[in-house]
């Protein structure tokens, strides 16, 4: 479990999040959605660690933020927004980057490779990869991070902001199966959501936020409704059922489009 | 894990670089020969071996001059080269910036400082010693290391930023004093700034070459241990941390490293450029970015380069002696502005 209380964030002295409860549970996608600027990446941030903040929060009982590094290398990988890479690595390098916390772990990075679609790019250099290419082979090096879904200390996380932003709609359906995979096989994730389709499609549990709070979580069909979509985004949104599997076709704005 | 020893792995480039390990240690046997061997007297390594295979005991010039002037002076330059390298190996991943080198946390503007204190005001209140100037150097170098560092650090994080903006400002303050005791020094303290500032290993000497030992073979040795946590740096200091890497103990040790080793050799040999800048580049260039092998490669290319340096310096115009600094620029600067074309997309 990931149970979060009372969470604050200043930045620069200027308060960003202020008093966020948030819990997730392993073995299924937790969708963190609301406008830009909302506070969804600084949740986060904070939730991996890398900010100071008020309040309290806990991975499997860990506190996050007095874990040392390695110990919370073990039990969650982070997928941040972009990662640039200092250097010339090849893809392999990159995603053997992940394994150096978890030694003895039984990843096979080029497996990772080919479960996010880049199989034989191995020799390639990351930067002279496109976008969203960098973004799987950051993916492949998260999953290898981990290793399995679950173990001994408990199911693993796999934190994601905005893990779908720079690719197309076919990479995005399977970047999303996999991490739902990996939520079925025991294992969390919390993801950073801006598609509203693919939250609906594929995660369990959403938490909406605005202004830096959180104004609703629970099972995704009863957070992701017109009026609290339409109050945090500030613009007239409206849900469609598709006919064909029931779920959820967002967004359309109201007035714009014919129905 | 049998398939991964046996067979090259695409994209993987450890076989290339293991390779290049060797072939750098060639490198550093042969500079080790021609600096033995060659020299503005006329002993010669063959004729050495031929006295010795013969039975015979060396003159005692001959000995004086391979084992008392020749060797330590090999020593000194192998530790001092393989000290550059190393230092701008972890200055250069530390920095995520292929354009970082040694000097960059300070420790040469604070050991230049030191110097010209120790030539200047040492001519001045009439105390000179052949100590006063590495000395002076080498306090120097770890005063502005120190300085920089508690500035750029903060609640127990170091900022990298504002340890490169920090030692802009420090560089600008040393050379402002510089300038002042340059203005005051007389003709022979200009010789010996001059002389200093270019560096030279020609007061090499056991003595010398012991006093560096201790600060630079240890960062030798452990700097390679830092090899992987420079890899996860690559990510970013963040992505470091969440793969669990102790972000905050390896820049302080990356730092503190550098401190040690660069100071160690300036205060031996002075400034002596292009090394440091170079070495992790060529590396890079030809075997990749994997800092667990550039960092003992850059060792073996560093003090490859520099014995070789040091040996031409000797050569060229024998008897008397270039300062080294103006063979590693002469060699190293044209390589850099190649480097910058080729990085520019120059090359067709």
């Amino acid at each position: 479990m990931l149970i979060a209380r009372n969470v604050s964030v200043s930045l620069s002295r200027r308060p960003v999040l202020h008093g966020v409860d948030f819990t997730a549970r392993p073995g299924e996608v937790t969708a963190i959605v609301g406008p830009n600027g909302s506070g969804k990446t600084t949740l986060l941030r904070a939730l991996s660690g890398d900010l100071h903040f008020s309040g309290e929060a806990r991975l499997n009982g860990q506190p996050v933020d007095g874990t040392p590094p390695w110990k919370m290398a073990a039990l969650r990988a982070v997928l941040a927004q972009a990662t640039q890479v200092g250097f010339p690595f090849t893809v392999l390098e990159v995603v053997r980057l992940g394994l150096t916390a978890s030694a003895g772990r039984e990843t096979d990075p080029r497996a990772a490779l080919a479960r996010v679609g880049l199989a034989g790019y191995e020799a390639r250099l990351f930067p002279e990869l496109s976008g969203g290419e960098q973004a799987r082979v950051h993916l492949a090096r998260v999953l290898v991070q981990l290793g399995a879904a679950t173990g001994p200390d408990g199911p693993r996380w796999l934190f994601l902001d905005e893990p779908v932003a720079a690719l197309d709609i076919g990479h995005q359906l399977q970047v999303m199966q996999l991490v739902h995979d990996f939520a079925r096989q025991g294992g969390g994730v919390i993801a950073v959501m801006h598609d509203l389709n693919l939250t609906a499609q594929f995660a369990a549990s959403t938490a909406l936020m605005a202004g830096g709070r959180l104004v609703g979580q629970g099972p995704t069909e009863t957070v992701l409704t017109d009026d609290a979509l339409s109050s945090a985004y500030r613009c007239p949104i409206r849900l469609n059922r598709a006919p064909e599997n029931g779920r959820w076709f967002l967004p359309q704005m109201a007035g714009l489009l014919p129905v | 894990m049998v398939a991964e020893i046996s067979l090259p792995v695409a994209g993987d480039r450890n076989a290339r670089a293991l390779r290049a390990s060797w072939l750098l240690v060639g490198l550093v046997l042969i500079a080790c020969v021609a600096a033995l061997d060659l020299g503005a007297s006329s002993v010669s390594l063959h004729d050495v071996i031929a006295t010795l295979l013969r039975g015979e005991t060396l003159s005692a010039r001959d000995r004086l001059i391979l084992l008392e002037i020749r060797l330590p002076r090999l020593v000194l330059g192998l530790m001092i080269g393989a000290a550059l390298g190393v230092s701008g190996a972890l200055m250069q991943g530390l920095f995520r910036n292929p354009l970082a080198d040694p000097g960059i946390v300070g420790v040469g503007a604070g050991a230049g400082l030191g110097a010209v204190l120790a030539i200047v005001l040492g001519g001045i209140i009439g105390f000179v010693s052949p100590w006063s100037v590495p000395i002076a150097a080498f306090a120097g170098g770890w005063v502005s290391v120190l300085l920089l560092y508690r500035i750029a650090t903060r609640s127990g994080r170091t900022s990298v930023a504002t340890l490169l903006l920090a030692g802009v400002a420090l560089a600008a303050l040393a050379g402002a004093v510089t300038g002042v005791l340059i203005f005051v020094a007389d003709d022979q303290q200009l010789r010996d700034l001059t002389f200093w500032s270019m560096g030279s290993l020609a007061g090499a000497s056991w003595a010398k070459a012991m006093l560096a030992a201790p600060f630079i073979l240890p960062v030798l040795l452990l700097a390679p241990r830092l090899g992987r946590g420079l890899n996860a740096l690559a990510l970013g200091e963040a992505a470091a941390r969440h793969i669990g890497h102790p972000v905050e103990k390896i820049k302080t040790r990356a730092i503190l490293g550098v401190a040690a080793a660069t100071g160690a050799a300036t205060a031996a040999a002075g400034g002596i450029g292009f090394i440091g800048i170079v070495v992790p580049h060529l590396l890079r260039l030809s075997t990749g970015p994997d800092h667990t092998r550039l960092l003992p490669n850059a060792a073996l290319l560093g003090a490859a380069l520099l014995v070789g340096a040091d040996t031409l310096a000797r050569l060229l115009v024998a008897p008397a002696e270039l300062p080294i600094g103006i063979i590693t620029a002469v060699l190293g600067a044209p390589v850099f502005l190649w480097i910058l074309l080729r990085q520019s997309g120059w090359e067709a």
